[in-house]
């Protein structure tokens, strides 16, 4: 009798979970976790001896499985608050609200260095040749410049070091030092978000004004802009990785003055506006996108500067939120993404008439992104 | 694949098993069959055609033993050639690497390393194959007559992660007639839920548990928290162990067999002689019965007996790196008793 009753039970609940499973609508892209889910892998011979089509469909499982947001929430729940662990799925939870991904410095990570360096001198090379300056600018990330604020025991390597290295070994360019600039000012107000990997509109400031120094172009000062708040409910791409509750937002917010609230267009990938703003993404998860509508392979913004100097950004999403800053200063600025990006820039700048190149990155994604070598093809 | 997967919980079991009970009686082995090279090829599909023509290889020596029961000389030949078989496969999976890189190191030659992941089972196939020719060779049980039948007992999938080993002798009935009912499917999730719950909930916790203090530093360790972490450790090898364990005699309770039990509650050990019977019981006995004991055991005067100790310590030693290599820690320490345990009650007695 009592196996009779187990049985009855387990079979309701189990088949009631394989059911709802079957008919649980199928998303292709999660906001919570910002990421593209697994898709149904196509079944080939060689991928099914492999062992890649069968890895598939335990991903696609998994990723689609009934009420996952609400595991992953229960999960993070258990880790964090009830285990105490100070770290949930590679990102680690600091004081004062800070969330930090891992920052791994290893020998696949010099290896990737030594290609991009090499890129980049022999562009910077090209573009000497033509007498147009190239600016390098390495920023670093939130996990080294809050260090200070990790879970006890974790150790974070130099990422001044990795900067100074990657400075000495760039040949032809002029490289722009950073870190201690931010560092400093950090110690005054936040320069990152605390749940997201950007620097903050003060971090780009910081950067901007440094940059402006080494390229003798005049900062325009932090008291000509208003600053705006134009959300308080930004929780960045840390947070959806963690997964955690009751994380305090970030403030989201930008500088305006005349000259970038009242630019002449801005071209993007699929549109044309008048703004580097785009206030439809604060309606959604991404808000980040709300610089520079977001990842553009191309976005190029034209100002009402008169001074016949055109900026090319070769950049990654750290140059977004600089975009407030730069267009002071030119009359264009254009922003390549080499990820979503399969030309020669060297023609680019020729055919655009650019006046001074920069290259933008975080060192996080410096360290990993292999696509700063396709520029040169 | 593992027991505690979504795909396995939802999808691999719940298919499986509604084909299982809807075929008739003289496809389930079929069924099974089926399951279990699905089961397989989720970690290593190249290792199902080893695991055909192992299985080919042992039932006609097998059946060969049985031919040749008068003839001694024979008998022994198929005995060797099967073992020999088995046992090369075995050594190939788990040392051919090893031994590469040897000859590396002494003649300063560059042979590439094959880089063969052992396929899961492995191991335990091979216990599992060499229990069967070594029973019918000494007339324990009656050689399989029917292909079919050994070939599911061979690939039998619930037990192949972890154990318990399951003999011929202790299935030859129910692969011809399973026992399928209400009850034993009953009985039998309720074995694999609790097994489950061993696994996830206790033995990954206070796994992560001991990751952490292990990972810390050895010099600055407080007593207590020492402590906590040999603590924590052995409840993570113990749950998870007799969790897969659970997880496999529930399964096969499903499938209206019958599995041995594999602990009995080895830490209420009196002494490490219990805890040896009381831990991983099908290993030790394995061990005893196919070694050991064919060996002289105990019976042969002290210098052979110490040379059995050492022949048993050596190859528990090195066949638990490939059972237990999800927990590559709980090996050592595993050995370590066990190793303690075999010298430890042979010199009290």
């Amino acid at each position: 009798m009592k196996n009779k009753i187990f049985f009855a039970i387990f079979m309701t609940i189990w088949i009631l979970i394989i059911i709802l499973n079957f008919i649980w609508p199928k998303q292709v892209f999660s906001e919570e976790e910002n990421r593209m889910l697994a898709t149904i892998p196509r079944f080939s011979f060689a991928s099914f001896v492999s062992g890649e089509y069968l890895n598939g469909v335990n991903d696609y499982i998994n990723d689609h499985f009934a009420f996952r947001d609400i595991y992953l929430k229960l999960n993070s729940w258990w880790e964090v608050k009830v285990m105490g662990k100070k770290e949930n799925n590679d990102v680690y939870i600091g004081d004062e609200g800070y969330l930090f991904e891992k920052f791994e410095y290893g020998e696949e990570e010099k290896q990737n260095i030594e290609e991009n360096v090499a890129s980049i001198s022999q562009f910077a090379q090209v573009m000497q040749e033509q007498k147009i300056p190239t600016y390098f600018v390495l920023v670093p990330n939130s996990i080294y410049v809050n260090r200070d604020k990790l879970p006890k025991n974790v150790e974070v390597p130099s990422q001044k070091e990795i900067i100074r290295t990657v400075y000495q070994n760039t040949e032809n360019t002029k490289n722009i030092e950073v870190t201690s600039a931010l560092e400093q000012e950090n110690r005054q107000k936040p320069v990152y978000f605390k749940t997201d990997h950007h620097m903050n509109s003060d971090g780009a400031y910081v950067v901007y004004n440094t940059f402006c120094t080494t390229a003798n172009l005049q900062a325009v000062p932090i008291q000509d802009f208003t600053k705006v708040t134009v959300s308080n409910e930004f929780l960045g791409t840390f947070d959806s990785k963690a997964q955690l509750i009751n994380q305090v937002p970030d403030e989201l917010f930008v500088y305006e003055n005349e000259t970038n609230t009242n630019i002449e267009e801005a071209i993007y990938d699929r549109e044309t506006t008048d703004s580097i703003f785009n206030a439809e993404y604060l309606e959604g998860k991404d808000k980040y996108s709300y610089f520079l509508n977001g990842n553009n392979s191309r976005a190029i913004i034209k100002t009402k500067v008169n001074n016949g100097r055109k900026l090319l950004v070769i950049k990654d999403s750290y140059a977004h939120i600089m975009a407030q800053f730069l267009c002071e200063n030119y009359e264009e600025v254009h922003f390549l993404d080499p990820r979503y990006t399969n030309f020669n820039y060297a023609e680019y700048v020729q055919e655009n008439g650019i006046t001074d190149v920069l290259f933008l990155y975080n060192v996080s994604n410096f360290l990993t992104d292999t696509n700063v070598t396709k520029i040169m093809k | 694949m593992v027991f505690s997967s979504v795909v396995f919980l939802y999808i691999f079991l719940p298919i499986m098993l509604l084909i299982y009970f809807l075929v008739p009686k003289r496809f389930k082995n079929l069924v099974m069959i089926i399951s279990s090279f699905i089961f397989f090829a989720w970690g290593e599909i190249r290792y199902i055609p080893i695991m055909l023509i192992l299985a080919v290889m042992d039932f006609w020596c097998g059946n060969k033993i049985n031919k040749f029961w008068e003839d001694k000389k024979k008998k022994r030949f198929y005995l060797w050639l099967d073992v020999g078989v088995n046992l090369l496969i075995l050594f190939f999976f788990k040392y051919a690497d090893f031994i590469i890189s040897s000859i590396n190191g002494i003649t300063g030659l560059n042979i590439p390393l094959l880089h063969i992941p052992l396929p899961i089972g492995v191991s335990f196939n091979t216990f599992q194959s060499l229990s069967y020719i070594i029973d019918v060779y000494r007339g324990t049980v009656k050689c399989e007559k029917s292909f079919y039948n050994y070939l599911t007992y061979t690939t039998l999938f619930p037990q192949i992660i972890a154990g318990p080993i399951v003999r011929y002798e202790t299935v030859d009935e129910e692969l011809v007639d399973k026992k399928i009912s209400l009850d034993n499917f009953s009985l039998g999730m309720k074995r694999f839920i609790v097994g489950l719950g061993k696994k996830v909930l206790i033995a990954n916790n206070v796994g992560a548990l001991w990751n952490v203090i292990e990972t810390g530093a050895f010099g600055e360790m407080t007593v207590l928290l020492s402590w906590v972490g040999i603590i924590s450790f052995a409840l993570q090898i113990y749950f998870d162990f007799s969790g897969y364990s659970d997880m496999a005699i529930g399964l096969a309770k499903i499938f209206g067999m019958n599995f041995d039990e594999n602990f009995n509650y080895p830490y209420i050990s009196k002494s490490i002689t219990e805890f040896w019977r009381r831990w991983h019981i099908t290993l030790g006995s394995w061990f005893r019965d196919y070694i050991y004991i064919p060996l002289g055991g105990n019976r042969k005067g002290l210098p052979k007996q110490i040379r059995n100790i050492l022949i048993v310590w050596a190859l528990t030693r090195s066949m638990a790196w490939s059972i237990m290599e999800f927990c590559a820690l709980g090996t050592i320490f595993w050995c370590y008793f066990n190793n303690r345990e075999i010298v430890f009650t042979e010199s009290i007695r």
